[in-house]
């Protein structure tokens, strides 16, 4: 990300989503009750053909307008179910909406509820057979729930409809896989690298296919080019220490093993931090955290996405950028640092502690003029002498 | 008690071409639970049914063995206790022992078998600890292991204190081996995690969730405890050498599973253990009184995208007849069940989408397991036993329940296709054991719910037309009296096939130590060896098939 977008991101986000009641509050008490310990299969049914003139291409009507704008504003924020309750409430009074059954489709699978996604999804698909290529979350959730079968079919499906569509031909690929096929699954993973090359995530699960079938060197190949696409992505270096192992390698492998083990530690924290955050995205300790174990490896884009979630709630909480200065400096993230020193200079100039780490900030860049300045200006805005 | 016979014969020929068969294949289950007439009104505690907290979800425990010397399998079972009762000091519901009747019955042992309540049982296992040729009983709890000597086939003589045991935790699974070739016998204990009651918070309480639901705690943010290995004096005590043989990993594991097993065949016993949300353990016998872990190394630790998983019980078993046992652990749902066939070297490699293992457990929670012959065709098949460990997992959204179907994978030449285990209904169950209950030469099952009723299953492969057995007992000469460690192979027109002598069950389970072969249509075995844990070979020559065999170690 380029520094301008990433003080777009820190310092244009969207608003904080409980603070913004029109939009994005859950509509109505009791909406974990009603919505998250719900069952989508207790929602009302439309008559056959409520829908047949629907188009993707038209607006909602005035009456679901602005429920459904919510809604995909707080998908948008990561409120996923604040956005489940206005879809919830959109499909409840109009049953079987398309985008709304579509939407609340890929929120059940991001929840990973991937049940209640099929459920959604197949009503969706039901109502839509023409917009199967935005179908492809039902045949994830049908992946994901062990129906290997039904999930290659429905890739297909999708496949059809968008030929060359990267996310369906992984899919189909690991659905063969899973069904024990691994000539096939290589086959569609060659697709997948051929239009992706930089593809890590195939790499790996090539690696993988390849170490399977005692293809070792290939597979040793495969394993170093996924992890140069993502250094910091435990499994490829998992995959190279095995391989490595199995080539007698011993101290290289030790070596990824290492590597893969610092990062799986920071990887099981964060996956922890991420479960918290998917019913809730609205944590600050818990992104700090997660901003903090990002930047523990050195992982610089994955810390800058941890941070502009924090911003996301508040990008001028003075504590929360300097706390964020400190993690990209802390990780040597110069350009990213410079952005959040934009930030603080422009949206927290009125908070003495800004300037107090500006002050340390220039000085560490030896930027004399600039440290002085910001140490006077804390000065006069904290009324101390302390320098 | 057994003849010192090298060879003899303890049952007699149970031609299944005598009985009455039943048209092999069809949906029937194989297993038909005869808990009412077998166990009648025995249940088990492990907490409240609203599991609150972690201590409360993984059960009881059992152990099959033959206690009182009548060539018949017993069965202990090893219960629990509520959180009520251990904050208030008082001790929780005591160990069972049940006779075996040769039917697949079980009577109440009498007075001189009773165990007093321990903390909270959790598991357990057998091996005769000081060489007297009978069977004594170990058992786990949250609390110091426990040591039950067997008094001559009269009763039993709780000698805990005097052991050597030291543990103080939370034990869960627990085996018998040799591991210095001393022919004392050993002991593995797995530990599971730190809990004290009122440091854990409650359901609810602490923000624990799982799939937005509010859940008990752990075992993520609660300490896991280190495993111990006992050396065995071979009189009934043990000293802690878990420091000495080097039985301590970089970082200890939430301790479920345990199975013993020689991976690398250099004649030792080498130990594998499934941990729980952490990498598993394989450690190997280096031969010289020192362990060294190599899960990693292996390819055992995790799964086969490095995932460390929730590791409970443990299957083993060669499938593919390659000389070198193959291992299948049950985790949690969402999870897939993971096979780890042997491959080149000493390496394996997870192939259970191969073996089509990995979808159908998928959304299971999987315990209990094993890799047995339940009919009778000369594979390999496997039962898993599941339930999760939420009630929780019956709300919406959850993609999984609280009660589950157990599992009988039939071997269908490498790849496994599923069956229902019995036409029971869904349970929430935990540990299971297999013996041939009955006599009648196939593997029979006893299964063990979070709480209630134990249930036990009667084998009915006497219904599949042709298919013959082999069961092997040893007798070794010195005090490993079982030939724990030792490995039986049997050539026949057609095909090997080898086992292990173990007596642990994978997960809070001991089984007998006896081999079993199921055989399908071969009606002599050509030849039979046995490889003792001291390195001796003993070869016999033309064994006769559907009978159960005592070998005697020869010098």
């Amino acid at each position: 990300m380029t520094p301008a977008l990433l003080m777009l991101a820190l310092c244009a986000g969207p608003a904080p989503v409980q603070a913004d009641g029109a939009d994005t509050a859950a509509p109505g008490a009791g909406i974990r009750a009603v919505v998250l310990d719900g069952d989508p299969r207790d929602l009302p049914h439309a008559a056959e053909d409520r829908w047949a003139d629907w188009s993707p291409d038209v607006l909602p009507p005035d009456v679901i307008l602005p429920t459904f704008q919510a809604a995909v504003r707080a998908y948008t924020s990561g409120a996923l179910p604040v956005a489940l309750g206005h879809l919830w409430t959109v499909l409840s009074e109009h049953p079987d909406y398309p985008p709304a059954l579509h939407q609340m489709g890929v929120i059940y699978f991001r929840l990973r509820r991937y049940g209640d996604a099929v459920h959604v999804l197949e009503r969706f698909f039901a109502r839509a057979p023409d917009e199967v290529a935005e179908t492809r979350a039902l045949a994830h959730s049908y992946y994901s729930l062990g129906r290997y079968d039904d999930a290659l079919r429905h890739y297909a499906r999708v496949l059809a409809a968008q030929p060359g569509m990267v996310e369906a031909l992984r899919g189909i690929a690991l659905a063969h896989m899973r069904l024990g096929d691994a000539a096939q699954a290589l086959e569609y993973l060659e697709r997948v690298i051929a239009l992706a090359p930089d593809h890590a995530d195939a790499w790996a699960w090539r690696a993988r296919l390849l170490f399977d079938e005692d293809r070792t060197e290939d597979a040793l190949a495969a394993a170093e080019r996924a992890r140069d696409l993502d250094a910091f992505e435990p499994r490829p270096w998992f995959l190279l220490a095995q391989v490595l192992y199995e080539l007698e390698r011993d101290e290289d492998a030790a070596v990824a093993r290492r590597r893969f083990e610092a990062l799986d530690r920071v990887a099981q924290e964060t996956r922890a931090l991420e479960a918290q955050l998917l019913y809730d995205p609205n944590q600050p300790e818990v992104l700090k955290n997660l901003a903090r174990y990002r930047g523990s490896v050195g992982d610089v884009p994955r810390t800058r996405k941890a941070l502009q979630r924090l911003m996301r709630i508040d990008a001028r909480r003075t504590e929360w950028n300097v706390f964020a200065l400190d993690v990209l400096e802390g990780i040597g993230d110069e350009d990213g640092a410079a952005v959040v020193v934009t930030a603080l200079e422009t949206n927290c100039a009125g908070a003495p502690e800004t300037w107090k780490r500006l002050e340390r900030y220039y000085g560490r860049l030896r930027h004399r003029v600039k440290q002085v300045q910001a140490g006077e200006r804390y000065r006069l805005l904290s009324g101390t002498d302390d320098h | 008690m057994l003849s010192l016979l090298p060879i003899l014969v303890t049952s007699s020929t149970l031609a299944l071409g005598a009985l009455v068969r039943a048209a092999p294949g069809g949906d029937e289950p194989l297993f038909v639970d005869i808990s009412s007439a077998a166990l009648p009104g025995v249940v088990t505690t492990c907490g409240a049914p609203a599991k609150e907290w972690i201590l409360e979800v993984n059960g009881g425990g059992l152990v099959l063995g033959d206690f009182d010397g009548d060539d018949v399998v017993d069965l202990v079972v090893v219960d629990g206790s509520t959180v009520e009762r251990a904050a208030a000091g008082e001790p929780g519901f005591p160990p069972r022992l049940f006779l075996g009747k040769g039917d697949g019955t079980f009577r109440a042992a009498g007075e001189s078998w009773d165990m007093a309540g321990g903390r909270w049982g959790t598991g357990g296992t057998a091996g005769d600890v000081n060489g007297d040729g009978w069977l004594d009983l170990l058992v786990t709890q949250w609390g110091p292991e426990r040591l039950f000597l067997n008094d001559g086939g009269k009763g039993f003589v709780e000698v805990t204190e005097t052991s050597g045991l030291t543990g103080e935790r939370w034990g869960t699974s627990a085996a018998f081996l040799d591991y210095d070739g001393d022919g004392a016998l050993d002991l593995v204990v797995v530990n599971y995690l730190a809990f004290r009651l009122g440091d854990v918070p409650r359901a609810g309480s602490a923000g624990c969730q799982w799939k937005g639901h509010a859940v008990m705690c752990g075992p993520e943010g609660l300490v896991p405890l280190h495993d111990q290995l006992y050396r065995g004096k071979g009189d009934g005590t043990f000293e802690d050498v878990t420091l000495a043989a080097r039985f301590r990993p970089r970082a200890a594991g939430f301790g479920l599973g345990v199975m013993t097993l020689d991976y690398d065949g250099d004649g030792d016993t080498d130990v594998y253990i499934a941990n729980d949300s952490t990498p598993n353990h394989l450690w190997q016998n280096d031969g010289e009184g020192t362990f060294t872990e190599v899960g990693f190394e292996r390819g055992v630790g995790h799964d086969a995208n490095g995932r460390e998983q929730a590791g409970m019980g443990i299957a083993c078993g060669d499938l593919n007849a390659d000389g070198r046992p193959d291992l299948f652990v049950t985790n949690f749902s969402g999870e897939s069940n993971v096979l780890y066939r042997s491959s080149r070297g000493l390496g394996f490699r997870e192939k259970s989408m191969f073996a089509r293992l990995a979808g159908p457990s998928l959304m299971r929670l999987g315990w209990g397991t094993g890799f047995h012959d339940f009919d009778l065709d000369a594979d390999l098949d496997l039962f898993v036993l599941n339930g999760h460990v939420y009630p929780q997992a019956d709300l919406p959204g959850t993609d999984t329940s609280y009660a589950q179907a157990d599992q009988l994978f039939e071997n269908d030449g490498g790849r496994f296709t599923p069956r229902a285990l019995s036409a029971g209904p869904d349970r929430v169950s935990r540990a299971g054991a297999c013996a041939d209950l009955d006599g009648d030469g196939d593997l029979d099952l006893v299964a063990l719910s979070v709480e209630g009723s134990v249930r036990v299953f009667r084998n009915t492969a006497e219904r599949l037309e042709g298919r013959h057995w082999l069961a092997v007992r040893l007798r070794g000469g010195g005090g490993n009296v079982a030939g724990i460690g030792a490995r039986v192979t049997i050539e026949y027109e057609g095909g090997t096939q080898a086992r292990e002598v173990r007596t642990t069950g994978g997960f809070q389970a001991g089984v007998p130590a006896e081999v079993h072969f199921g055989l399908g249509s071969v009606s002599r075995v050509r030849r039979l060896v046995v490889s003792w844990p001291a390195g001796n070979v003993q070869v016999l020559e033309g064994v006769e098939v559907d009978r159960r065999i005592l070998v005697e170690e020869r010098e």
